[in-house]
């Protein structure tokens, strides 16, 4: 072995940074999945009647269905009722009025995951909806945004303050049926955020959620809608960290985006939830259906993300580019080191007129991570020149690793033009010993090459989340190179 | 400084260098001229650390430290600059953001506080206009895209920036037009002081036309088989490898 | 699987029981291998779209048709579509039988080329191996082992290099639909070279299920040209496995022209150090012709490398299906993977598929692909014009362009020269199907 191997090898063995647990109260349903356990749940929630409904006929559909097998991720079968479908913290009141209320423990908690909240207010003008567990339990800057007539709130929040909304917009996207998981979660999501912005309207501000799997034996289903009305914008942040757990758990959440005629969204996220020690055990099995649709002309979406952690990540931030016009993006770092299994791409279904849409793509397989990239490009019928690139590029590091590119490309329309390309490489000696040769730490070298070849994606990120991803690729490279 | 002393170097089974002894003291600028397949650029590569050559007999000491022991990160830190004949392309990795990276280890191995990025910027201007390039070039993926001249115009910015103790030029002339050959060794030859010792490796007299050596060696088959003053290079232009390998008795 | 698969799937097992009849008794280890044939498509039944890899290719309206296996015919029945002056190295088939009459055998020591019913009573042991306890990947084969009638058997000795190649001519004469199971077998020596020309002709409606089985040896060379002109109302569907061992090269061209409905599977296995193959395909569809192509290269040792270039050109409700995958085993250190796919839709109604996919067990590789869908381009298209072309005209330049980029690499000069006036002929008269599409015709 080769000195840079050897310093990627200890790099490797580091620990999760983010691995603790917080002692904190909960209040959580029992064990196991029925439909006593969404009737709790609903209830907890004081939604309305509505949602009710729809859950159940999500639960009874869901028991139709058998859990998928098709992708190239291999765990072994989830024990549904072994599951908690609902844990909140418990609360000295009823809800918090202020950050102060905040039980001490929580914030210290956020603390360690570095988004201390009121430095946060302070600092960053980040406006935080902190989910913990399943329930919202502080939610800034929420005046601010409500002078723009901006509502951001949890999902709970939303279906008591505006039903409206929700009913009219929630399983446009991801129905009910689309798929397992999304009938799973639609069935028991227990929170998550909702964000409307009204017509013309820019928000003032990057909105950000940090969710956080905490209680044990809990599985996430968090559930986030997005609405940008005609004309409006955002931007909004993702950022996941889970605490070490001997155990799989499972965080099967939604994400529905709906831009109308002239919005634009833009979605990012940094995933590091628990990946497992480095012999496999434990970690996040990440399954979860986000979609966007741009449905009006002119509207744009895009998806960056950035994705190290979770045992199993199972993902494909989809655009459906239904407007004439409309521009889906596709930005990922996807990183595997160790045990873990990456199955993730997007998919980009063009229906309206003069639709573009651009993927790129950036896979890093260490240790013996496994990554995938899987991804469909559709041209409909009436898809006149519609436009697609799509570049996806693997990097191996050591010789136990993987890396797979599945790309489907379906094309109806003659005018379409769809471009792919894809490869798959190593980081060179001589690119290493180059610097070196200046003067850099093998270690480092690594990381240089590693964050340049996911650059295309992380200038895709907003500033604050560009620096922590790099970071974040830093720590889960550790100890990967051969 | 340097002290190379029965130097053989194989890469497998085959044998490169065959004892070489080289002995440079700072402020001189030693040339190593030779055909192709001397082993030149072996020499520059063992001295800068490359992975994939086994020495097998000799030892080099660089300001009395066992260099063979140092990892080639180290031997950088310690002042040892390998200007690449093929300068590596690194996609995605912005120009400036090697030079700092590379500076800060540099001077952090030297005890030196890291520097700001306002002072670094105003330093690497300077060193700009020094080998004369185009400052777009610093955002640039490192040597991506860059033409040949640009790629070795970029060598020397670095080396003006690390400032080495001993630097080693590997080809650093070839594939350069006559002007970009100008600019380049106008570089250099700003570099030269008391403390600095430079290595040429050069296949051709030309660019001994712009900076001048103090001695000169010419390696064949792996053994330098004559040392001399600038005046080697000359008759080296005039006659060829050729009657030197034949006058010591090895086949061209 | 589906009750309308299923039921077809019965249906043909019974009528193909019933109609299969042996031209002389069989050893025992042949009927063994049919008889576990037989079984294998009990279970495995015929492929659906609900497969991964059949999800663009649904046989349902194939399935409607009772297919009966192929009755006897005249040799002269066969002859418009043969050409008159026949090459040497030559053997036809008329409905899954061998046709000496037609054929031009060659049976020396260098180079043996018999029927395959011959082969095996002159190697029997040497084909009990080959065929008893086959690796059966889906219905097809498992149709193909269990009703074979003839085929080809081909043995070149070591160091042989004949200089022209040899030709396979498969004919099918349906009047009502019917279906052939032809086989190849070709073993090609150490060191050996040959070009070999696979085709594929007929008239009426009728299923030809093939499958061919292709080893290397080392150093041995390949270049093979599979070409699909089978009868506007056919279904094909045709497996080439191919083993290649060290040092080996095979150089492939699957022309896919005719059929309603065809669909090539061709697997390369990279055995040796330093084997490498190149493959290439065109794909030509008019009115609702549905052409499907499917490749699997495999590295499985150091120093191997392989490149791919499938391209289609798709006119009328026309469809075409490229699915390429290539994958590294662990110890195929120093692999190199090109592939390429591009896709040329002249008309609103036309679709393309294609999924270029690498699978990477390796680190020190070297793969890429790339595929494109779309139209001819506007530029070049504008720059003949600028020059006085006119637009039909040029645009049958550019789209002839498209495809020749295939033919480019074909090695020998005659067939190359033939395949290009087949193919112009192809996009030029596409509704003329049958003798049209012969190859050489005179």
């Amino acid at each position: 072995m080769n000195t840079a191997a050897h310093e990627l090898d200890t790099l490797i063995n580091r620990d999760y940074e983010y691995g603790f647990e917080s002692d904190i109260d909960s209040d959580m349903a029992p064990k196991g999945l029925s439909e006593e356990t969404i009737r709790f749940i609903s209830e907890r929630k004081q939604e309305p009647g509505f949602l009710l409904e729809w859950r159940l006929k999500a639960y009874r559909h869901w028991l139709t269905l058998k859990s998928p097998n098709w992708s190239s991720v291999h765990y072994p079968p989830i024990n549904f009722q072994d599951i908690i479908y609902y844990s909140a913290p418990k609360l000295r009141d009823n809800a918090p009025k202020s950050l102060e209320e905040i039980d001490p423990e929580l914030l210290r908690t956020y603390d360690k995951l570095g988004i201390p909240l009121k430095e946060q207010e302070l600092l960053a003008g980040v406006a935080v909806d902190a989910v913990f567990d399943s329930v919202s339990v502080a939610t800034t800057f929420k005046d601010r945004l409500a002078r723009e007539g901006i509502v951001f709130c949890s999902f709970s929040e939303a279906a008591r303050l505006h039903p409206e909304l929700v009913k009219q917009y929630m399983g446009s996207v991801v129905s009910y049926m689309d798929n397992f998981y999304a009938a799973l979660n639609s069935a028991v999501f227990s929170d998550g955020t909702f964000c409307y912005i009204p017509p013309g309207v820019k928000c003032p501000m990057e909105l950000s959620t940090y969710f956080r799997i905490n209680a044990k034996n809990s599985g996430q289903f968090e559930r986030t809608l997005i609405i940008a009305d005609k004309g409006a914008s955002v931007s909004y942040l993702e950022g996941c960290t889970a605490p070490m757990r001997d155990e799989n758990q499972l965080h099967a959440a939604v994400v529905e985006l709906i831009a109308l005629e002239d919005a634009q969204i833009r979605y990012s996220t940094v995933q590091n939830w628990y990946p497992g020690d480095k012999d496999g055990k434990g970690g996040i099995f990440n399954f979860v259906t986000k979609r966007g649709d741009c449905r009006g002309s002119r509207s744009r979406i895009s998806w960056t993300q950035v994705e190290t952690g979770s045992a199993i990540t199972w993902k494909y931030p989809s655009v459906i580019l239904r407007g004439d016009d409309s521009v889906g993006e596709f930005y990922s770092v996807a990183l595997t080191n160790n045990c873990q299994q990456a199955d993730t791409g997007t998919k980009m279904l063009h229906i309206g007129r003069n639709t573009r849409s651009t993927i790129v793509s950036k896979g890093i397989s260490a240790g013996r991570g496994q990554n995938a990239y899987r991804g469909l490009v559709k041209v409909l019928k009436g898809a006149e020149n519609a436009r697609n690139y799509s570049q996806c590029d693997s990097l191996l590091l050591g010789n136990r690793c993987a890396a797979h590119t599945f790309p489907y490309i379906e094309v109806k329309n003659p005018t379409a033009k769809v471009e792919h390309e894809a490869t798959t490489s190593r980081i060179g000696e001589d690119q290493l010993f180059y610097c070196m040769q200046r003067g850099l730490s093998a270690e480092d070298a690594v990381s240089m090459i590693v964050n340049g070849f996911c650059r295309e994606v992380f200038k895709k990120l907003p500033m604050e989340f560009a620096v922590e991803a790099q970071k974040l690729l830093g720590v889960s490279l550790e100890g990967s190179i051969g | 400084m340097l002290e190379i002393r029965n130097l053989n170097v194989s890469i497998g089974d085959k044998p490169i260098l065959k004892g070489i002894d080289l002995h440079v003291k700072p402020g001189e600028i030693h040339a190593i001229m030779g055909p192709n397949g001397s082993g030149k650029s072996t020499l520059a590569q063992v001295l800068a650390g490359r992975e994939g050559y086994t020495v097998t007999e000799g030892e080099i000491l660089f300001e009395n430290k066992n260099l063979l022991e140092l990892a080639p990160e180290l031997r950088a830190r310690e002042g040892i600059f390998l200007a690449f004949q093929y300068p590596v392309e690194i996609p995605g990795v912005a120009n400036i953001y090697l030079l700092k990276a590379a500076i800060n280890a540099r001077r952090k191995h030297q005890g030196l506080p890291e520097l700001d990025a306002m002072d670094f910027l105003e330093l690497t201007k300077e060193k700009l206009r020094l080998v004369g390039m185009d400052e777009a070039l610093l955002y640039r993926p490192v040597n991506e895209g860059f033409s040949g001249g640009e790629k070795k115009r970029n060598e020397i910015l670095q080396m003006a920036l690390l400032e080495p103790k001993l630097a080693l030029l590997d080809e650093t002339d070839s594939g350069l037009d006559i002007d970009a050959l100008k600019t380049v060794s106008e570089g250099v030859n700003a570099l030269k002081n008391p403390d600095r010792a430079i290595i040429l490796i050069t296949h051709y007299q030309r660019l001994l036309d712009y900076i001048h050596p103090d001695r000169v060696h010419v390696l064949a088959n792996g053994r330098i088989i004559r040392s001399g003053g600038p005046e080697l290079a000359l008759t080296l232009e005039e006659r060829g490898y050729g009657w030197l390998e034949t006058a010591e008795g090895i086949p061209a | 699987m589906s009750t309308i698969h299923s039921e077809a799937a019965e249906r043909w097992l019974k009528d193909f029981q019933s109609d299969f009849s042996k031209s002389a008794p069989e050893s025992s280890w042949l009927q063994t291998s049919r008889r576990q044939a037989i079984a294998a498509f009990s279970t495995r039944g015929l492929p659906t779209t609900r497969m991964e890899s059949w999800k663009y290719t649904s046989l349902s309206p194939m399935l409607a048709t009772g297919f009966r296996l192929a009755p006897q015919v005249e040799d002269s029945a066969a002859l418009p579509y043969i050409e008159k002056s026949l090459p040497a190295n030559r053997m036809v088939f008329i409905n899954g039988r061998y046709a000496p009459g037609l054929s031009n055998l060659r049976d020396t020591e260098s180079l043996i080329l018999i029927p395959l019913t011959e082969a095996i009573s002159r190697y029997p042991q040497e084909l009990e191996q080959c065929m008893v306890n086959p690796h059966l990947d889906n219905g097809f084969s498992a149709l193909n082992e269990a009703f074979w009638q003839d085929g080809a058997y081909l043995r070149l000795a070591p160091h042989a290099k004949p200089d022209s190649p040899v030709y396979l001519t498969f004919v099918t004469l349906a009047d009502q639909p019917c279906v052939t199971h032809p086989r190849v077998m070709l073993f090609i020596g150490e060191n050996a070279a040959l070009t070999l020309v696979e085709n594929y002709v007929g008239k009426g409606p009728y299923l030809t299920n093939t499958q061919s089985a292709i080893h290397l040896e080392k150093e041995a060379r390949l270049d093979y040209l599979r070409l699909q002109c089978e009868s506007p109302a056919a279904h094909h569907i045709g497996e080439v496995s191919v083993i290649a061992e060290a040092g080996s090269s095979f150089q492939s061209h699957s022309i896919a022209l005719g059929g309603v409905l065809a669909r090539v599977s061709l697997s390369t296995r990279l055995n040796g150090n330093g084997a490498s193959c190149k493959l290439h395909g065109l794909m030509i569809g008019h009115g609702h012709q549905h052409q499907d192509e499917h490749t699997h290269i495999q590295h499985a040792k150091p120093d191997t490398s392989s490149e791919e270039h499938y391209r289609s050109i798709l006119d009328d409700a026309s469809r075409s299906v490229f699915c390429g995958r290539v994958t590294v085993e662990e110890g195929a250190s120093q692999s190199k993977a090109q592939q390429a796919s591009h896709n040329l839709l002249l008309s609103r109604e036309a679709e393309a598929d294609t999924l270029p996919q690498l699978e990477i067990f390796n680190d020190d590789v070297r793969c890429s692909h790339g595929a494109t869908v779309g139209q001819l381009d506007e530029t070049a298209l504008f720059y003949l014009k600028s020059r006085g072309i006119g637009q039909g005209e040029a645009i049958t330049m550019l789209t002839r362009a498209f495809a020749q980029v295939i033919l480019d690499s074909i090695i020998n000069p005659f067939l190359q020269e033939k395949l290009g006036a087949l193919i112009g002929d192809k996009l030029d008269k596409p509704q003329d199907g049958g003798a049209k599409h012969v190859f050489f015709h005179g």
